[in-house]
């Protein structure tokens, strides 16, 4: 179980300041993921906490190979890598049927099936996430936000990927729907053999649903390490203040 | 999320989709098709519904106001409004239509590509939008046709040089706003090509805001047109046209005042149509569409 799906080494991304860099100057930059180096087993569940701003959705964007690194290495070892999103409705083309938007997952890939085929694993999909067979034909706005995220989870592992990044899942949802899809995940990671970087700024979802967690904070990793260690015993005093600012104050 | 919808909306939800349906009811959509087409009938069948030859001029009959006879009076040449309105509106409307379909295609075009490509494409394309828009809209129309001279394709040539820009923008906001979208990344995460995307998320979801636009804004072509005639660099003189038309009244408002009166409301009855043809396929589409 030590081997590893994905190794992130050093990894920087700037973006220039709003307003500044007009008229060929550089302008000012600052860096939103400050050198970062992480690495992820299979099967394993990483917890990426931090507040917003502090990169991890920019990190999250970066492995999945939608923003291109200014520098570092991301060494995947697997086929396919995919990613679940923050908005659960956005998510989701409202011009589409649910089906459709699941079968994106397939659609585009040189994978030699035949549509019938492809519709057949979305609905498999479906199933996957308990998500209602009846209700393909429906409209993202006929969704609720639980539903719809079931739907973008079922487009995302219907690749069969090794890697899924989820940057927020959960934020959008209200708790008892949050618990609902956080037990979704676990279980998905647990019959696909998926391993999962799960980003997050809620400390007490991580604790509970990830074996090891890394915290950022201003672009840079100040702690990584088993979640429980983390907890009871955090090194830093940022991760001090983060476990502190959980409403209830202790686990 | 059900429950949300329902403590906003003022009946509540009764059908199990779980939102309040608040699209234009059926009875003003088909009220709006039967003006639209009425109008439109009657443009193309105009000439052939006059009663007399719009052309016709007999000074012997000139300026009399409305009777049996001639049921929107004559104007200074004797000729029949009724049978000119009617005549004219071909020409007024059939060159709205034609104006709004050109530009609305090549604008979304040019916007798309600035949009969608962005970098040096998207400074350069903007730029050149940029100086069309720089000039007060109908002084550049005017500008355009007074040099390209009287007649009605260069009228509307010169309202699609005034016309364009317009949806260059549109389209291009739009395209920057759905390409943030989250599905969209998820698509290219699934693989899909920029045509992939292009074609199956961003054009489906700025159509109806594209239609919307171009629909609400046949009315404002219209009166352009007119506009343009009006001042001669529209159509040429014998030829019926409404703006023509009221420009050759308005020599005779305190004498013959049906000569501006019926060309007038011809006008404003098109541009009322035609806007509440917009208004309407805007609150369908509006709620149709996104959420």
């Amino acid at each position: 179980m030590c081997e590893r799906i994905l190794e992130v080494e050093n990894l920087r991304k700037s973006f220039r300041k709003r307003g500044s860099g007009r008229w060929g100057s550089p302008g000012e930059t600052f860096a939103a993921v400050d050198g970062i180096s992480f690495y992820i087993k299979k099967g394993e569940c990483l917890g990426l906490i931090g507040e917003s701003g502090s990169g991890k959705s920019t990190a999250a964007a970066m492995v999945a190979g939608l923003l291109k690194p200014d520098a570092g290495e991301i060494r995947f070892y697997g086929k396919h890598r995919q990613m679940v999103f923050q908005d659960p409705m956005r998510s989701l083309d409202p011009r589409m049927q649910v089906i459709q938007s699941i079968e994106e997952g397939l659609a585009y890939q040189k994978s030699g099936l035949t549509r019938q085929q492809i519709r057949q694993r979305a609905l498999e999909a479906m199933d996957l996430v308990r998500l209602p067979r009846s209700y393909a034909a429906r409209r993202s706005r006929e969704l609720s936000g639980g539903e719809c995220q079931r739907a973008t989870i079922a487009r995302a592992i219907l690749i069969r990927p090794e890697l899924l990044i989820c940057d927020e899942v959960t934020s959008a949802l209200d708790v008892s729907v949050q618990a609902q899809i956080m037990e979704l995940l676990d279980q998905l990671r647990r019959e696909l053999g998926l391993s999962i970087l799960f980003i997050s700024h809620d400390i007490a979802l991580v604790s509970n649903f990830c074996s090891r967690a890394a915290v950022m904070y201003r672009g840079k990793i100040v702690e990584t390490g088993d979640t429980r260690q983390l907890i009871r015993h955090p090194r830093e005093a940022y991760t001090r203040r983060l476990i502190a600012s959980v409403p209830g104050g202790s686990f | 999320m059900s429950a949300r919808i329902q403590f906003f909306s003022r009946k509540p939800v009764t059908k199990t989709k779980g939102r309040e349906d608040r699209r234009p009811s059926r009875l003003r959509l088909a009220f709006c098709l039967a003006l639209l087409l009425a109008l439109l009938v009657l443009a193309a069948a105009g000439e052939n519904l006059a009663p007399r030859d719009p052309y016709a001029a007999n000074l012997s009959q000139a300026l009399q106001p409305p009777s049996a006879e001639y049921p929107f009076g004559t104007d200074n040449l004797g000729r029949c409004i009724l049978s000119r309105i009617l005549a004219g509106a071909s020409a007024s409307l059939f060159s709205a239509l034609a104006v709004v379909a050109v530009v609305s295609v090549f604008g979304t075009a040019v916007g798309i590509v600035s949009g969608y490509l962005g970098g040096f494409a998207d400074q350069v394309l903007m730029k050149i939008t940029m100086i069309f828009q720089a000039f007060p809209s109908f002084i550049l129309a005017v500008a355009v046709a007074g040099m390209l001279g009287p007649g009605l394709e260069n009228a509307v040539l010169s309202l699609m040089v005034m016309y364009w820009t317009t949806y260059a923008r549109l389209a291009r906001s739009l395209v920057l706003q759905l390409k943030g979208e989250p599905y969209i990344q998820a698509a290219r995460l699934c693989g899909a090509g920029r045509g992939q995307i292009l074609l199956r998320h961003i054009l489906p979801n700025m159509l109806s805001s594209m239609v919307v636009t171009a629909v609400s804004d046949i009315g404002n072509v219209i009166l352009s047109m007119a506009g343009l005639s009006f001042l001669g660099l529209g159509v040429e003189a014998p030829m019926a046209e409404w703006g023509l038309m009221i420009s050759n009244g308005r020599a005779y408002l305190q004498t013959a005042p049906w000569c501006i009166l019926f060309p007038s409301l011809a006008l404003l009855g098109a541009v009322v149509i035609f806007n509440l043809a917009g208004d309407t396929c805007r609150d369908r589409m509006e709620q149709g569409g996104g959420r």
